[in-house]
């Protein structure tokens, strides 16, 4: 399969008042056509700061360093012209919550219509019969009464659907998934996901799959990247990372992930998450580790890869660049 | 310990150009269960199940419109405001969100020693500092004010404020559902101890199942303001035998990549939860269950025991 976003050696900074909050310390990744690729960490850790960076949408008081490889191409040299005709059309993206994504005030036809006339040289009755056309494919039986609805008249389920008919309606080749279904019940959850999976196979899209939930992660996605305060840790592929994982924090996460199918012990990492103002130096997890020794605390892991296709940021497995 | 005998809670709701219309949202609709001492009772269900109303109404938050409720020999739905604040110490709440459950101006110690000297205690520090500990925190986090404390903190302030007179039964309605996964796991243990030394009753309310499954001895699912399952724990997670226990277990993502391709063979749920105000006649899953037939959607199925301590409300269950 041939790599259709790389990212490289990417920092990202924020001025802020209080400081400058160092929010992605250099991260590495690599989305392959056709693939799902979960980004998974806790709040604070990077993952959403990293979608909006691939679709340049970060605030002005980023700074950011490094590159971002779209097909070959850096998004971060893009003006903001060619950006316009990548968002949306090559890259697109879907929120958690589909209520702030839509606008309120007007029917969802305006909204699709829109849209796809933006991408498409269409006229407004074939974009109109184009949002149809995507509505059911998203699994909404009755396209013309959700046409003929404000987003307030729909289900939390029904407007995620509606937003995934939107993401898609100028085929992107990678669709961004910034916690999709975190708003939405276990049920309705499900549907989506299934859907995401299936939707994927006949257009044969990318995912980048961004949420907090292992368990999603485990049904969804091929491969899986961990991060920890703005560093990836460990990428895997999904059943190795689960059977195999070789960070110490990536070993912690697993642990306190409560299974229905039993009681499980959880074994809870001490301490919390870092402040990005001022974050440990060297590897950003020592001070929450078992094993940190003096080097830990000094110099910062190089990712590696430490068996084939799976690479891990931690001293323990050689991370040092020596 | 607490009983709850065919409770409801119905709330008007006013509609039509003059507001005289009513119609009644039944969030809680003819509801029974009990509690033991020392247990937690685990309630599940999705959003708009009634699950957080049931909760709030068993401690009297909201008034039951009709229904008894016991706590030990007491039926507290009859007892006067004066007789009920005398009874407010022994049951207790905590909520999600430990942002906005705890008052953004006080510190952490007059927090928790708000409900000391609301019953009469002259000094609380000593109490204020024992309650820190018991919930691992320390006396430098007394001067604190909420918002210079991360979200597992506060959740444990808001714990220490509710063991703060000695409680005997307290209601959990999604207590770690704001919080990351590595420290929801420190607040379960933590729940757990606090169980276990001072003998505490939990009703602990949450969509999420793997949770429940952690802390729960039993266990009621809901759907639509009826209580449509209820068992011991193992029971209904390993042998479910409502069809929409079944779905709701089925859905949960497993943390095990491995079982993916089963999985997805599943039957996903159709459909979504209907309005609670217009719920379906007869059993109120029959428009989302794959078995439903005729009777389904005539007759209510009533809460039966299929096995020993199992309740199930379907008209199908001993073949489920």
């Amino acid at each position: 399969m041939n790599d259709l976003l790389k990212i490289e050696n990417l920092y990202i900074n924020f001025r802020t008042l209080w400081g400058v909050a160092k929010v992605l310390n250099g991260i590495n990744l690599t989305i392959k056509e056709g693939e799902i690729f979960g980004l998974v960490g806790e709040t604070g850790c990077g993952k959403s700061v990293t979608a909006s960076t691939i679709l340049r949408l970060l605030p002005s008081n980023a700074e950011v360093s490094g590159k971002v490889l779209f097909k070959g191409e850096n998004l971060l040299e893009k003006s903001e012209e060619e950006m316009r005709k990548i968002r949306g059309k090559e890259i697109s993206i879907i929120f958690q919550d589909p209520m702030t994504s839509l606008n309120p005030l007007f029917k969802i036809r305006d909204q699709m219509v829109d849209v796809i006339t933006l991408h498409n040289n269409l006229s407004k009755e074939e974009a109109e019969k184009r949002a149809k056309d995507l509505l059911e494919k998203v699994g909404l039986p009755d396209p013309e009464r959700v046409l003929n609805s404000y987003p307030h008249e729909l289900s939390g389920g029904m407007r995620q659907r509606v937003m995934i008919a939107m993401a898609l309606s100028s085929n992107p080749s990678l669709l961004i998934a910034d916690e999709p279904t975190t708003a939405l019940d276990v049920t309705i959850q499900k549907q989506i996901l299934k859907l995401i999976l299936e939707l994927k196979e006949t257009y044969g899209f990318s995912v980048l799959f961004i949420t907090h939930d292992l368990g999603v992660v485990a049904e969804l996605c091929d491969r899986v990247g961990v991060m920890y305060a703005g560093n990836i840790v460990e990428i895997a592929p999904t059943e190795e990372l689960f059977e195999n994982p070789l960070h110490p924090y990536t070993q912690g996460l697993l642990s306190v992930v409560p299974d229905p199918r039993y009681k499980k012990k959880l074994k809870p990492l001490r301490g919390s998450v870092p402040s990005l103002l001022n974050p440990p130096t060297g590897c950003r997890f020592h001070p929450r580790c078992d094993y940190a020794g003096d080097l830990c605390k000094k110099e910062k892991p190089e990712l590696i890869e430490y068996s084939p296709d799976h690479f891990v940021a931690c001293h323990l497995y050689g991370g040092n660049s020596e | 310990m607490i009983r709850v005998e065919h409770l409801k809670k119905y709330f008007p709701i006013k509609h039509g150009i003059i507001r005289k219309k009513t119609m009644w949202l039944k969030a809680v609709d003819d509801v029974s269960f009990e509690i033991q001492k020392g247990e937690t009772f685990g309630l599940v269900g999705e959003s708009g199940s009634g699950k957080s109303t049931l909760g709030r109404t068993i401690l009297r938050l909201y008034e039951p419109t009709s229904g008894k409720i016991y706590f030990g020999d007491v039926e507290i739905t009859s007892l006067t405001k004066a007789e009920l604040k005398k009874m407010r110490p022994k049951m207790q709440m905590i909520y999600q969100d430990p942002y906005s459950s705890l008052n953004p101006r006080l510190t952490v110690f007059d927090i928790i020693a708000e409900p000391l000297k609301e019953h009469g205690y002259k000094n609380p520090k000593e109490r204020v500092l024992e309650l820190l500990e018991a919930v691992g925190l320390s006396e430098e986090h007394a001067k604190k004010y909420p918002d210079e404390l991360s979200g597992g903190q506060c959740q444990r302030i808001a714990i220490a404020r509710a063991l703060a007179l000695n409680p005997e039964f307290i209601v959990l309605d999604e207590p770690t559902s704001a919080l990351d996964v590595s420290v929801q796991a420190q607040v379960l243990n933590l729940l757990e101890t606090l169980q276990k030394e001072l003998e505490l009753t939990y009703l602990f309310i949450s969509h999420d199942l793997g949770v429940v499954r952690y802390l729960a001895n039993r266990v009621g699912v809901m759907y639509l303001g009826k209580l449509v399952e209820m068992g011991n724990i193992d029971q209904v997670f390993e042998t479910p035998k409502h069809p929409y226990t079944k779905m709701l277990l089925d859905s949960i993502p497993i943390p095990d990549p491995k079982l993916r391709s089963l999985r997805l063979q599943k039957t996903v749920l159709r459909g979504e939860i209907p309005s609670p105000l217009n719920p379906p006649a007869g059993c109120r899953f029959n428009t989302r269950c794959p078995y439903a037939k005729e009777i389904c959607k005539k007759e209510e199925p009533q809460l039966v025991e299929v096995e020993k301590n199992h309740f199930v409300m379907c008209h199908f269950a001993e073949e489920m």
